[in-house]
């Protein structure tokens, strides 16, 4: 597959006006090649079709690329607006049901197929750029999809960027991609990049690393699309002197590459993945390559990007990809040098106002990792009474050792490290000791679930249920109890007992998960308490609940001993 | 006077609400601050509005003295054992 060095850039609102050779690749897999041809002609059967329709904004519902690159391209050229959801799940699209008015794609049932139409030459005329949008989503960290509508120009004016700063490296490469399509980083990178670029892409997502190895056996050249999740593993996946030679150019967008690492790629093939810092909101903003230089951490801003409030607490990007004269509040901390590169700092989110003190979590949890019994740790600032820091810290065995002797020994320890640098005031108060910590699908940190640490009842936290039965009105659990709950802590010292309350709240909650007791507590009857409960023990609960839910019978009993029974009332 | 000693060691872990410490684990001599218990200056304010309340001391915040007091649990005691010695006299006057 060679492509002619001479290939035109086009831009994507010229892409079906200007003239390619029909039989230029647009994209190449392993069943064969798409030509420029065959593609143009898909999109104006699709271009046809939604032209013929009132609807106008169109979710552009495909998995496979190719089909949502013809979907996407059609609908613009029909004068849609193309809708592109964060994900297909179903709650997602309940949830943006009044973000689109019709569907077009294979991944649902959607208002188009757009495998029945048949492809039709067409004469495409030239794209309005100003005129032709799309509207993407991101996650939000609220959990809500929040919509950015990005025109035509403004995502041209990034690929054109890309071009301008990679385009001669990457040359005839073929572009592969583990990352999808339908977030910017990936619409952009893998999908409008090469068509503008007139540089083939292979629509498959390269979920898998053996796949790599094919991919340049296969297209000669390539150059990947990737990211920290993928990358970082990939040295343990497959030996990267198998795969280097035959790439170009590695991207990595999406979270911070570890710079272990960024060297590790840069050892192996001599240059480092390049990263790309920005947004769904902010588009590209700066881009870097690891240098051998280990502290060498600089970003060079894309051109024309202006970052003004930088240094202060509200940093802010102007930028060729916004609207013309929009400026958008950053998150996280610019330093900007003398020769125009920039350091980034923590997340502004991540940077904490404990008791009128500015306090940077990351900071603090490097430090904290610094400690010898410290593997990891997560910070987060909890509001009570008064402003404090919680720490949850995933211990090395050392630690460990130490916490089962005496957990306040080590939060002694630690909080006497973290003097070194801290304000009293930012030095945390509490602490939990964690297996691994809290990190959502993505790998992020998530800063909900480490709050959530602090904020649970932790004292009643429930035990492991090792096996449950339910039946009608009734569930049996077999549960299993640690010797490191925290109610046993204290309760009492040398004789750990689980308290009969917690016998009580656990009983309670596990009747309303399970049997439907949702009544407002209304009192118990026949309390009693038999035999004492003791750590590292099989302990079994039966739960028997009257038909209308208001009364529940708990006995808990370890083997044939019974330990505690009672009924608890709720009110209707 | 050790009776004292414990109820204002109960009274610094219930009123700053501290998680992983229990009144016997202070020290009657041990700082309450900086490298000892490493209190902060808001658990300060917050000790210092919980001994007025249970002890209805009259403590003012700009007294030398009492800023001395706030050293470790034995000065606290002695000038809670003082203050209230003090109140006491005047209410019989």
């Amino acid at each position: 597959m060679t492509v002619p060095s001479t290939t035109p850039f086009i831009a994507i609102s010229k892409l079906f006006a200007t003239p390619r050779a029909a039989g230029h690749p647009a994209c190449v897999s392993r069943e064969g090649t798409i030509g420029w041809a065959k593609l143009s002609s898909q999109v104006g059967a699709i271009c046809t079709a939604l032209s013929a329709r009132l609807e106008s904004r169109w979710l552009i519902a495909a998995d496979d690329v190719l089909e949502f690159c013809a979907s996407l391209l059609g609908a613009l050229h029909a004068g849609k607006r193309a809708v592109i959801a964060p994900n297909l799940g179903e709650g997602t699209l309940r949830d943006l049901r009044s973000a689109y008015d019709a569907s077009i794609g294979t991944a649902i049932p959607a208002d188009i197929d757009p495998l029945t139409l048949a492809p039709i030459p067409w004469s495409a005329r030239q794209l309005d750029p100003d005129a032709a949008a799309l509207d993407l989503y991101t996650s939000g960290s609220s959990g809500v999809p929040k919509r950015v509508t990005k025109r035509l120009r403004q995502l041209e004016a990034e690929v054109q960027a890309l071009e301008t700063c990679w385009g001669a490296m990457l040359a005839d490469a073929t572009v592969i991609s583990t990352v999808p399509h339908h977030h910017i980083y990936g619409l952009l990178f893998r999908l409008l990049w090469p068509l503008s670029a007139g540089r083939p892409f292979d629509p498959a997502l390269y979920a898998e690393p053996s796949g790599l190895l094919h991919a340049t056996a296969t297209y000669g050249r390539i150059a990947l699309i990737s990211s920290p999740a993928h990358l970082s593993r990939l040295p343990e996946l497959l030996a990267l002197d198998a795969l280097l030679p035959g790439v170009r150019c590695i991207f990595s967008s999406g979270a911070p590459l570890p710079a272990a690492c960024a060297q590790q790629f840069r050892l192996a093939a001599g240059h480092a993945p390049v990263e790309v810092y920005g947004s769904t909101e902010t588009g590209g903003i700066g881009w870097r390559q690891r240098s051998d230089d280990p502290h060498d951490d600089l970003w060079t801003p894309f051109p024309q990007i202006e970052f003004p409030g930088s240094g202060s607490e509200e940093p802010r990007l102007r930028s060729p990809y916004l609207e013309p004269g929009a400026e958008v509040r950053l998150d996280d901390e610019i330093t900007l040098l003398a020769d125009g590169r920039f350091r980034l700092g923590a997340r502004l989110d991540r940077i904490a106002k404990v008791e009128g003190k500015r306090v940077s979590l990351p900071e603090m949890e490097d430090q904290l990792r610094r400690h010898p019994w410290v593997q990891d740790a997560a910070a987060t600032v909890l509001s009570r009474s008064r402003d404090e820091v919680g720490a949850a810290v995933v211990l090395r065995p050392r630690g460990i050792d130490e916490a089962k002797r005496d957990r306040r020994v080590v939060i002694g320890a630690l909080r006497d490290f973290l003097r070194a640098w801290q304000d009293p005031v930012a030095v945390p108060k509490r602490w939990r000791f964690v297996a691994a910590l809290p990190l959502d699908t993505r790998g992020k940190l998530s800063a909900a679930a480490v709050r959530a640490l602090f904020e649970a009842a932790t004292a009643a936290a429930l035990p492991p249920i090792r096996s449950q039965r339910p039946g009608p009105q009734r569930i049996e659990f077999e549960l299993y109890l640690p010797g490191d709950l925290p109610c046993f802590d204290g309760h009492f010292p040398g004789l750990p007992v689980l308290p009969g309350v917690i016998q009580v709240d656990w009983a309670i909650r596990l009747a309303r998960r399970h049997l439907g007791c949702s009544g407002r507590f209304r009192g118990i009857d026949n309390l009693r308490f038999q035999s004492v409960v003791v750590p590292e023990r099989a302990l079994n609960l039966l739960l028997e609940t009257s038909a209308d839910a208001t009364r529940l019978s708990f006995r808990y009993t370890l083997g044939e001993r019974k330990c505690s029974s009672g009924t608890i009332l709720f009110r209707p | 006077m050790s009776e004292l000693k414990l109820q204002i060691k109960q009274l610094i872990v219930d009123a700053l609400n501290l998680e992983d410490l229990r009144p016997e684990d202070i020290g009657d001599d041990q700082a309450l601050f900086d490298d000892g218990l490493g209190l902060d200056s808001i658990d300060a304010l917050e000790l210092g509005v919980a001994l007025r309340k249970k002890y209805l001391l009259k403590l003012d915040a700009g007294d030398a003295s009492v800023r001395a007091a706030f050293r470790c649990v034995n000065t606290l005691a002695e000038l809670v054992h003082a203050r209230r010695t003090d109140s006491e006299r005047t209410a019989n006057e």
